[in-house]
Order: structure tokens, then sequence, then C-alpha cells
């Protein structure tokens, strides 16, 4: 037996803090990091298309998920200690945040095959001439509707449209058709579909530069009053109701009170296993019946890499992988949105019947009538988004009113735009 | 090197990591902070200089002083409640009841899982409107609410959950009974005293020290509380911002909104109002706290 010396203790101390400082040196063999957020669906189908990367030829890599808020905080926490990601999946929410502050690499000439992509879709990160992503879904604002039980009340949702004024007369009507049910979910706390909204009154939510809101106090009113009405005549949830619908399983289409729903499009795979009969997945209502000016359809979700990758050519190659790679296509589906190339949409609608295919025929039929694509969504949306939800529930809950509360967002706008 | 250095070598070996540790993880990110505090830095960009602007920043904000006011309820109604149930468990502990050290160890539990997320969600579910909660009020004919969803009481389960939580100071509590000597109750009690008077005229002047020892730990770990509004709320300190916890907004500035700048600030005042509220203890603490020995001067 050797000895233990005080030497060769002090020597296995040294030893092992060089290790525990040094833990990415150890093997010296590149080891891809790719993060990305969403539900269980999704982080389920991007692990099977990693390993199908990996039996592919790729090289080692590591995954971390999260759902979609705690996904930011991580994220700018990995960012700022300049330890972000090298592949990591980007929200148009944040994407102005990071790419403004130089945290994502140009992939102009990064060798990445976009070239089956739709335009629209692989010029989304684009930002001053320069790259920052690369879309990985088209996307656009969508309702589903459980005709069955539409059926069963003696209702009808048209498939071609209809105006705010009939969706606010069908909700009254379906309300309590079944104890307890709503004819529609609370939505004014959903910037999202804010948006269409005030499209829909004639202007853009934000100047072309990001630096201001363009839409006016008086349209965030009339949003925010339009929802109270439907409170107040009970044709929407109390806001304690909507409280508590925050996740898909607890939302009140899942557990049958209410029969319709909206979200991005690609949204109605994860409702749909919850809910009994087929949802169809329609336009959101209208200004005026039948024109889906305020409505778009844009890449919103991207794929980057991150500014200090040490691995940008593996990491180039594997967003080209899930872009372009049958296999991968064919296990993601829709779940981060339609596909982006006309060869991905063909393989996954090829399972007709499916919610996938549905919000892909969906996306579509829309695409010649929808308006054009806004641009990308400016610096301190994250905020205005979280904000915007924030001062609607305040009025829910009946702490301030929509006049009010339409001011108080016009002001939070000011403050955090175009910082 | 001196003979004097080579002896004292070892030993400063040995201290190095903790040296590390100190400088590294604590003296070094405050130094840093403290810096921050007085820039507007985005998190992802260089800090910018901008003085003492997230100060004055800071109290025109309505949040941040809605923040202010909700952290005060929260501190200053659940600390007295949860002292007082430590307090009184201990007594009824502190008698020689059978099988006393699993209750012991059963009132101990809560606060061991104290700042867990698996005990924020498992709130959740008790106050949820189907909650376990409102099953148990509807055996009794009595329609609940969403008590966690109604801004009204969210902030009150929060200040149930710390309550549950007394087993930490509880258990503190029980060792200050035992130093108490058995004499001097008996003493009381010859001369006269009842069960109640001998409790407030002898046990608590006693038992001061340990329950001004509590109440100062009490309150700092109260101001710092985040965990269960974080979880509950999903992080949003709502509903309707009733539980926008100090420490849950100066997160949200920091890491959602890419104010580490405001958040540094926030952390800063932070440490004052905690230092204030120690320092007032400590100068009321002179008032009631009574320690053994002065009865010897005397």
């Amino acid at each position: 037996m050797t000895r233990l010396t005080r030497r060769t203790l002090l020597g296995l101390g040294a030893a092992t803090a060089a290790a525990t400082v040094l833990p990415g040196c150890s093997g010296g063999k590149s080891l891809l990091r790719v993060s990305w957020y969403g539900p269980d669906p999704v982080t389920k189908a991007l692990n099977t298309a990693l390993t199908a990367w990996k039996s592919s030829g790729g090289v080692e890599y590591s995954a971390e998920s999260a759902p979609f808020d705690d996904y930011w905080d991580k994220l700018a926490t990995q960012t700022s200690g300049n330890n972000a990601p090298d592949v990591l999946r980007m929200s148009m929410s944040y994407f102005s945040d990071y790419a403004g502050r130089s945290a994502l690499k140009d992939l102009s000439s990064s060798g990445i095959d976009t070239s089956g992509l739709d335009k629209d879709v692989a010029a989304s990160g684009q930002v001053d001439g320069k790259n920052y992503g690369i879309g990985q879904s088209s996307i656009s604002y969508a309702m589903y509707v459980d005709e069955a039980a539409v059926k069963r009340a003696g209702g009808t949702v048209p498939a071609q449209g209809w105006t705010w004024d009939k969706f606010a007369e069908f909700a009254r009507d379906y309300s309590g058709s079944i104890q307890g049910s709503y004819g529609s979910s609370d939505q004014a706390g959903n910037f999202q579909l804010f948006e269409v909204f005030a499209r829909q009154h004639g202007t853009e939510l934000f100047s072309d530069d990001g630096g201001r809101l363009a839409t006016s106090k008086d349209t965030v009113q009339e949003w925010f009053q339009y929802w109270a009405d439907l409170r107040t005549a009970k044709a929407a949830p109390p806001q304690n109701v909507s409280a508590e619908t925050t996740a898909i399983e607890k939302s009140l289409v899942a557990k049958g009170k209410a029969p319709l729903q909206f979200g991005w499009v690609q949204q109605v795979t994860f409702y749909q296993p919850l809910v009994k009969s087929p949802l169809s997945v329609l336009p959101v209502p209208q200004d005026t019946a039948g024109d889906l000016k305020g409505q778009f359809i844009k890449g919103l979700d991207l794929w980057c890499i991150s500014a200090a990758s040490k691995h940008p050519e593996d990491a180039a190659k594997l967003i080209g992988f899930l872009l372009n790679d049958e296999k991968a296509i064919k296990t993601i589906g829709i779940l981060l949105g339609v596909p982006p190339s006309q060869k991905a949409r063909d393989l996954v609608s090829a399972d007709a019947g499916s919610a996938g295919a549905r919000a892909i025929k969906y996306v579509e039929d829309i695409a010649g009538k929808v308006g054009p694509s806004p641009k990308p969504w400016p610096k301190g949306y994250g905020e205005l988004l979280t904000g915007f939800g924030r001062i609607a529930e305040n009025i829910g809950f009946g702490k301030t009113k929509p006049d009010a509360g339409a001011q108080e967002f016009v002001d939070l706008a000011g403050k955090t735009l175009g910082q | 090197m001196t003979a004097r250095l080579r002896q004292s070598l070892p030993a400063y070996l040995f201290l190095l990591p903790w040296f590390i540790g100190i400088v590294g993880l604590t003296i070094g990110p405050m130094v840093l902070s403290l810096y921050y505090s007085f820039t507007d830095y985005a998190l992802l960009n260089t800090p910018e200089w901008t003085g003492l602007h997230n100060y004055s920043a800071l109290f025109q904000d309505p949040r941040y002083l809605h923040s202010l006011r909700v952290t005060f309820i929260y501190v200053g109604v659940s600390v007295p409640l949860e002292m007082a149930f430590a307090l009184a468990v201990a007594v009824l502990l502190n008698r020689g009841l059978k099988g006393l050290a699993v209750y012991r160890a059963l009132y101990y539990v809560p606060s061991l899982l104290g700042g867990s997320v698996a005990i924020a969600l498992l709130w959740q579910q008790i106050f949820g409107s189907d909650g376990l909660l409102n099953d148990v009020l509807g055996l009794f004919g009595i329609h609940g609410r969403g008590w966690i969803s109604e801004p009204g009481t969210a902030l009150w389960t929060l200040i149930v959950l710390r309550v549950w939580q007394f087993g930490a100071p509880m258990v503190i509590f029980l060792a200050g009974l035992r130093q108490i000597p058995d004499d001097v109750l008996e003493a009381a009690e010859v001369d006269g005293a009842g069960r109640w008077q001998r409790f407030w005229r002898v046990t608590l002047p006693l038992l001061s020290p340990v329950v001004f020892f509590n109440l100062v730990l009490q309150i700092i770990g109260a101001f710092q509380a985040f965990t269960p509004a974080f979880v509950i709320s999903g992080g949003k300190g709502g509903p309707s911002d009733s539980t926008l916890f100090y420490t849950l907004y100066l997160y949200q500035q920091a890491f959602g909104n890419f104010r580490m700048g405001y958040a540094a600030a926030m952390a800063w005042v932070l440490l004052l109002i905690i230092a204030v509220f120690t320092g007032l203890n400590f100068v009321l603490g002179r008032t009631w706290v009574f320690y053994g020995d002065e009865g010897v001067r005397r």
C-alpha cells in the first residue's frame, strides 16, 4: 500500500480542483448543446429526431428543454454567462432582444440548405441584412372548434369566417347549454390574438422600426371592453375561472366547458388528444366577415446558433438535418408549426384525418387571403406580452377599468419599446 | 521564504478553498451587484453607468411599491402567527407525552420540506377550486372558491403555508424550554402561581432570548421568501399581482425583462430594509429580552 503523504494529498487536491474548473475540456471531443422550449410532445419528438441525427453520423450532443416561460429565464442567464447552448430554439417574441444584442450568429454563410424552404419563412430571421435564424415552421393564428359540441347545442360556426359581433352572439347563445359552460374562453389577455384585432383596425401593432406602438389606445380599450362585456353577459367565464385554465389540460375546451379555443395553428395537436371529437381549425373572427387581412402567416420560431458557439459547423449541420431530413420531418410533424417546405408538408399531411393534416390544410387555405406579415417583433416584446396579460387580468378582477387599463398598456409600451 | 511562512503555508493552503468560495461566490458577486445597481445592464450587453437612476426609478414604479406592500403584509402577518404557533406547539410537546419523539419529528417535517417546489405544488392542489380544501368544505355544505386563483385570498394561502412550516422555530423553542430550570417553576408554583401565571411571568421572560433569536431569523427569512410564490403563481406573482413578492419582482425584472441593473438596485434596497428591521429588533429587544445573568447583577 502506498503511503498517503501530505504532498500526494495536495497533488490530488489540485487535480480535483482543476477537474472541477474545466469540465468542458475533459474529453476534448465536441459536445453539441441543443436546447428548446415547448410542452412534452415537442420534447419527445425532438429527442427522437436527435437520436436519428446521432445514428446518421451526427456528433455527440446534449439536449436541454424547458417550458416556454422558464426557457427564457434560463437562456438569458446562460447567454450573459457566455454559456449559451450551440443550437437553440428562438421565438420571435425574444428574437429582437437576442439578435439586437449580438447574442446570435450570422448564418448567411453557414451552408445550411434552405433551398426547399418557403421564401417568407427562410427570410424571417433577417435583420439589417444579416440572417440570425432560420424559420423552422410557418404559423398563423387560428380557432379550434369542437363542432360536435356546437351541434349538440344547436349552433353553427361558419367555416368562412364571421364578425366579432356574430362571435359574441354565438358565445352568449352557447353559454349554459351545458351546466357551467361558456361560449368562449376569455381571450382578453391574449396579446397575439389582439395583434390580429389591431390589424383589423387598420394598423400594425408596432411601428416599422419597432420603436413605438402603432395601434391606438382606443383599439386597446375597445378590445378590453369587448371581453369585459362578454364576461358580464356570462358568455365568457369570470376571471377566477380563467385564472385556473393556464395549462392545456385545464383549458375549458379540454374540460368540455367551452366549444372553442384560440392559439397558434400547430397547438391544435396539443389540445386534440384531450378532446373526444375532432377539432376543426378555422380563422379567428373578423372585422368584416370573410376578410382575413388581419391575420398573417409567418415564421415565428427559428433555429439559431449562439454567437459564442465553439462548434458552429456541427450546429449548422444539425439545423440542416432538422429541416431537411425525412426522419426528422416525420417525427417533428407539425409540433413546431406547419413545416416550412413543401416536401415536409407532403410528408406530414400524408396522415389524412390527423389534427396535423387539418392544421396544414388551414394554412394552405388562408395563404392567399391573409395580410402581409408584420416585421419581427421588437425588443421588449416579451415584457409587453406579459404586461398585456396582467392588465387584462386586473380588469377581469375589477381592479381597473378598460379605459384605464388601455392607458396603462400604452404607457408600458412607451416605456419599454425602443430601449 | 521565511521559516514562519513555510510553517503556516499548509494552513493557508487548506484555507484556500474557503477563501476562493467567499471571494468568488459571496464578496465578488456582491461587489459586482453593487456596481450593476448603478448601471443600465440589459444582461446581454455591457453595463452602462447611470448613477443613481435605478434607485430613483424604483420609487416611481407602482409595481415595485406594490411588491413592497405585498411583502410587508406577508412578513407582518405570517411571522407573528408562525411564532405563536411554534411556541404553543413547543410548550405542548415539552410535556412528557408518550411518543414525544415521533410528534416532534412529524411537526418538524414541513419545515424541512419548506422551500421545496413539491410543497408549493401540493399547496396548489389543496387550494385550487377543485382542491382538497373545497372538498372538505363541501362536506359541510359550504361552497368554496378558487383560493389561489382569486386575488383576495391568494396571499393568505401563502401565509398559511408559512405558518404551517413552524417546525424550525419550534425546535429552537423546545431547546429553550428545556433550559428553564424546574426549580424556578416549582418555586413559583409554591408561591401560588397558576399555570398561566407561570407561563407569562416565568417561562416567557426566561425564554425571551430564544424568542428574540427566532424573531430576527424569521423576519429575515420572510423578507426573502420566493419559491412558494414563484411556483404557485407560475412565476407571475398573480392573480392580479396579489402574490408579487419583492424577490419575485426582482427576479422578473432581472431575467424576464433584461433589467439586471434595476434588479441589483432592488437587491440592495432589500438588504437595507432587512438591516433596518434587524437593527430595530436589536434596539427594541433591549426593552423586553431578559438574560439570566442580569438577574444576578441586580
